[in-house]
């Protein structure tokens, strides 16, 4: 009977240590995988697209809602970052998305951004995030918070983000979040007064490097030591034609209300294959020996020794190794195997059937003529070598829904102007975006110079344009010092057509303490935001692009002036002072009316002494002020002494 | 009446006899504390307990003040030194890095995310294991001066962005770029004076936030910038006197600028043969510095800092090498 009871006791005891409910939930548990996809572009650039995705364990017993008495939000932090874990608690976010992004993405050689676009964002470093709150200003209280610390956990000056650049609830922007955000808010039959708000902030003038990377890094499992992650070098990454880092935290919930934290990471890279190539060889750039040319035999005049050198050359031959200073080093040990029991850790190679791969290390999980997957192995030095003669040949990528470019237009240093011009490849079909633009408050435009005209490749005129393309404009304008102008434009464009929006502005001069140090530099203008919607999904949200960041140089003032304005003012009221001054106070008097001065007793007496003693002496020396009485005798002081 | 005095003064006797005795017990103590002490300070390598610094934690505060970028060697001054306190110790939660520009990812640099403070290139300063706290336009006097007085706004201002110390923590700080007589120049903006900074460690010493101040800076007539302290325990180093200018050492040609200044150089010369365990005194440091060589008179200042310099380890400001504060309680804490 005792032992009975015992054995029930322990049982007892076990079952409540070990998280018996996790079985019965989904077949996510917590856990982390990572990839890499390799894909050559044309023009032998290479795209690397690193990929990490970490699950938290199960977040019971929380209330992420009210967030008060709770006594846990997450009852452990195993592989999920607790830095970040505790950022959104405080802050009572439910979605946040960071990007960190340079360089200039080339779409009409590369086609389609990664992942649609979605992880990658505008130059300099883009932030959103889905905010619970009572009210709007509870909401963006809690959004100024979430950016400070944002700015200590990454080591960028996020803490810029006031109001003049965030922009409230755009609608380019949609949750990723599979329970819709009003139950989520509202669950488990509470009642619940919040709601969630959507900030977005960028600041393009925003430097990108490695002491980005680090925290970025360490934010992994493996903290970039083992696995795809010690790929990541930033004298690599920082060395490339575009490169973009991206954040992802949702927190995914069922419908039962028990939600996990899910993170993602993303590194997205365009490398120039050549240039880190000759890097490895060089640090500084030099020509290539002239065996290593490869000259273009097309020309005319192609001979033994005359070389047109090839542009880019088609034969190469490199490895993984060379682009990036080294190999892929051990397995990150933190193990999730995927549903086809195939180990999730996998590098792969998306090429042509003219692209021959060698490998060094790991093992081969699929090869197929155009992508080939391999997967990591423990205590192991993995590296992929590509080779290729013809390395125009690359795997097909498609052109992107839309090509945009933004400019400014207009000279002088009281106005400009914004083209932006939209154009749509696709034959058949028509193509409708949200175009959203968030202009800094010395940018002052006038909607009502808002122009869009609408070109198609046959017509040889621009059409004005009809309703049917601008479907709506969403609109709120600037308030100085307070916050910038938000512009959404809902535009729907035929196909072959080319769309040009253009607008005039107004520059401000500011107060002097609000230009930046290097102010003659110039202003960044965020990049504008196209997302383009799908047409089957019901509008849901299929690719999503920017433009470039633009400069607008706005008029500065002569910084020396503070100092000669207090020189000039200081010297005149001196001179004013003193004038006046003297005027009032300084009499002027003859000299003769001036009373003479006693000269002491002593002075008056000495020399009457030395002639006392010097006569006494017997002197010779006649005296000066004796008086000759046959040489003056016409002088009348002789007067005196003549009777 | 009588009887009730007398009858206090028995009660209070008795307490006084009690309390005596409990203090008797007290000392009984469990432990011999100078035995540990000892034991402690011998693990140091010091031949005497006393020459043991006082303080428990140490911190760094590297300042770059220059933007642009011919100013490149100003940032690699910075970052030698963060370099240096990094490797012997100092963890990069107390040390606050503030650069005024990014050279490393500058378009202008031939070496992405490098940088060099000498023209061998043998040491990349711009690891992968960087912090920086406040970059760019952040870095301003302003920001300066609260970071040393953490007079900031405690709701958003990160802990990795704050000086968190204390009464026990010996604080080395650096300061790097364009300077002149009592002033320091932040990003070719706005200008930092003597007397703030003097202001400052007043206010630091007065709300007990920091044990001995190691204040070393390098630009044009440095040395007048020290001038005007008063507050107690600040040992302070300036490259250059009145009147003259601080000089850089080279330049890289591929760099195609001044990549280290010559104070720095010297300094980082000498500090490369310091370890985490090394016996070597800030006189010898002092000692080390040749006129003829740094091509400008650096200067001391010691009257505000009663420890003779000879006494004084390196690691004291430069590492993480900690005296113990021993307990000695008996070991009988109370329940929460």
């Amino acid at each position: 009977m005792f032992v009975l009871g015992a054995w029930v006791y322990l049982f007892a005891v076990c079952a409540s240590l070990f998280d018996v409910s996790d079985c019965a939930l989904s077949s996510k548990a917590s856990g982390y995988n990572e990839s890499l996809d390799l894909k050559p572009l044309p023009r032998n650039n290479l795209l690397a697209s690193f990929n990490f995705e970490i699950y938290s364990d199960l977040a019971e017993g929380y209330d992420l809602v009210n967030g008060t008495d709770q006594p846990v939000f997450l009852a452990h932090y195993g592989l999920f970052p607790r830095s970040v874990g505790q950022i959104v608690k405080s802050t009572q976010t439910h979605e946040l998305h960071l990007r960190f992004t340079q360089g200039w993405w080339d779409s009409e050689e590369w086609g389609f951004l990664p992942h649609n676009g979605k992880y990658a964002g505008g130059t300099g470093v883009e932030v959103w995030a889905w905010i619970a709150g009572e009210s709007y200003d509870e909401a963006e209280n809690r959004w100024y918070e979430l950016v400070n610390a944002l700015s200590g956990l990454f080591c960028a000056s996020l803490n810029f983000v006031d109001s003049s650049r965030t922009t409230p609830n755009p609608i380019s922007f949609h949750p990723d979040s599979t329970v819709s955000a009003s139950s989520l808010i509202a669950g488990k039959g509470n009642v619940s007064s919040s709601s969630l708000h959507l900030f977005h902030g960028s600041l393009p003038r925003e430097t990108v490097c490695t002491e980005n990377l680090t925290p970025f890094l360490k934010l992994l499992p493996c903290k970039g030591r083992a696995g795809i992650s010690s790929l990541l070098d930033g004298h690599r990454i920082f060395d490339s034609r575009w490169q973009s880092m991206a954040l992802d935290f949702v927190l995914m919930c069922d419908s039962d209300y028990r939600c996990r934290l899910h993170m993602t990471q993303k590194v997205d890279v365009v490398l120039d294959v050549l240039r880190s190539l000759q890097r490895r060889l060089s640090p500084v750039p030099k020509p290539p020996p002239a065996e290593e040319l490869q000259c273009d035999t097309s020309k005319s005049y192609h001979s033994d020794s005359i070389c047109f050198p090839l542009s880019t050359p088609d034969i190469v031959n490199w490895k993984l190794s060379d682009l990036f200073g080294r190999k892929i080093q051990n397995r990150c040990l933190l193990d999730r195997v995927s549903e086809n029991g195939v180990s999730s850790y996998s590098v792969c190679a998306h090429i042509t059937p003219e692209w021959h791969l060698s490998r060094e290390g790991g093992a081969i999980v699929s090869s197929t003529s155009s992508k080939a997957c391999f997967s990591l192995l423990e205590n192991d030095e993995f590296d992929i070598g590509f080779s290729t003669s013809n390395s125009a040949s690359v795997s097909k990528n498609e052109p992107p829904p839309v090509y945009v470019q933004r400019s400014m237009t207009g000279r002088g240093q009281q106005n400009g102007g914004i083209q932006t011009i939209i154009y749509n490849p696709s034959i058949t079909d028509s193509v409708s975006l949200i175009y959203f633009e968030s202009l800094p408050w010395y940018m002052k435009p006038y909607i009502h110079t808002l122009a869009a005209t609408l070109s198609n490749s046959t017509a040889s005129k621009s059409t004005t344009i009809k309703r049917e393309v601008v479907k709506d404009i969403l609109y709120r304008p600037f308030l100085e010092r307070v916050r910038g102008t938000y512009l959404e434009l809902k535009l729907d464009i035929p196909p072959e057509a080319r769309l040009t929006l253009s607008y005039d502005f107004d520059k401000t001069l500011l107060y002097l303490a609000e230009y930046p140090p290097d102010a003659n530099r110039g202003f960044d203008v965020p990049p504008g935001i196209l997302t383009v919607l799908s047409k089957e999904n019901n509008g849901s949200y299929a690719y999503a692009m920017r433009t470039s960041s633009l400069l607008l140089s706005l008029p500065t003032p002569d910084f020396s002036m503070p100092y000669n304005v207090i020189i000039l003012t200081s010297t005149v009221m001196a001179l004013a002072f003193g004038t006046i001054y003297n005027i009032l106070v300084r009499r002027f008097v003859y000299e003769q009316d001036v009373v003479r001065e006693r000269i002491p007793l002593v002075q008056r007496l000495r020399p009457r002494i030395m002639d006392g003693i010097s006569r006494w002496k017997g002197a010779t020396a006649p005296e000066i002020d004796k008086v000759d009485p046959g040489a003056d005798a016409n002088v009348d002081d002789s007067l005196d002494e003549k009777t | 009446m009588n009887e009730l005095l007398r009858l206090l003064l028995l009660a209070f006797a008795t307490c006084l006899a009690l309390a005596l005795k409990g203090v008797d017990a007290h000392n009984e103590k469990v432990f011999d504390v100078d035995s540990v002490r000892q034991f402690l300070s011998d693990q140091r390598g010091a031949k005497d307990s006393e020459a043991i610094g006082k303080h428990t934690n140490n911190w760094a505060v590297v300042v770059s003040t220059s933007r642009f970028w011919f100013n490149y060697r100003h940032l690699a001054n910075a970052l030698s030194m963060y370099r240096t306190v990094k490797r012997l110790g100092i963890p990069d939660s107390q040390i606050i890095l503030m650069l005024a520009d990014d050279v490393a990812c500058n378009p202008r640099n031939v070496f992405p995310g490098t940088v060099y403070n000498n023209a061998d290139r043998a040491l990349d300063l711009y690891s992968n294991n960087i912090e920086v706290d406040y970059r760019g336009y952040e870095v301003t006097v302003d920001t300066f001066l609260r970071v040393l007085t953490d007079k900031v706004d405690r709701t958003t201002t990160p802990r990795s962005k704050r000086l968190l110390t204390d009464e026990n923590s010996n604080i080395f700080i650096y300061l790097t770029g364009h300077g002149g007589n009592e002033f320091l120049k932040f990003q070719d903006a706005e200008e930092v004076s003597a007397f703030d900074i003097a202001d400052a460690f007043a206010q630091m010493w007065e709300t007990k936030r920091y044990h001995e101040i190691l204040f070393m800076i390098d630009t044009c007539q440095a040395n007048t910038m020290y001038s005007k302290f008063y507050s107690p325990n600040i040992l302070a180093v300036g490259s250059s006197k009145l009147d003259e200018s601080s000089y850089s050492h080279h330049a890289d040609s591929d760099v195609g600028v001044a990549v280290i200044d010559r104070f720095t150089y010297y300094n980082l010369e000498f500090l490369e043969k310091v370890n985490k365990g090394s016996e070597l005194t800030m006189k010898d440091l002092f000692d080390s510095y040749d006129p003829d060589k740094i091509h400008s008179q650096a200067g001391v200042r010691e009257d505000l800092y009663d420890r003779n310099t000879s006494e004084v380890r390196i690691t004291d400001f430069f590492g993480n090498v900690q005296a113990v504060e021993i307990d000695e309680d008996d070991g009988n804490d109370d329940e929460d």
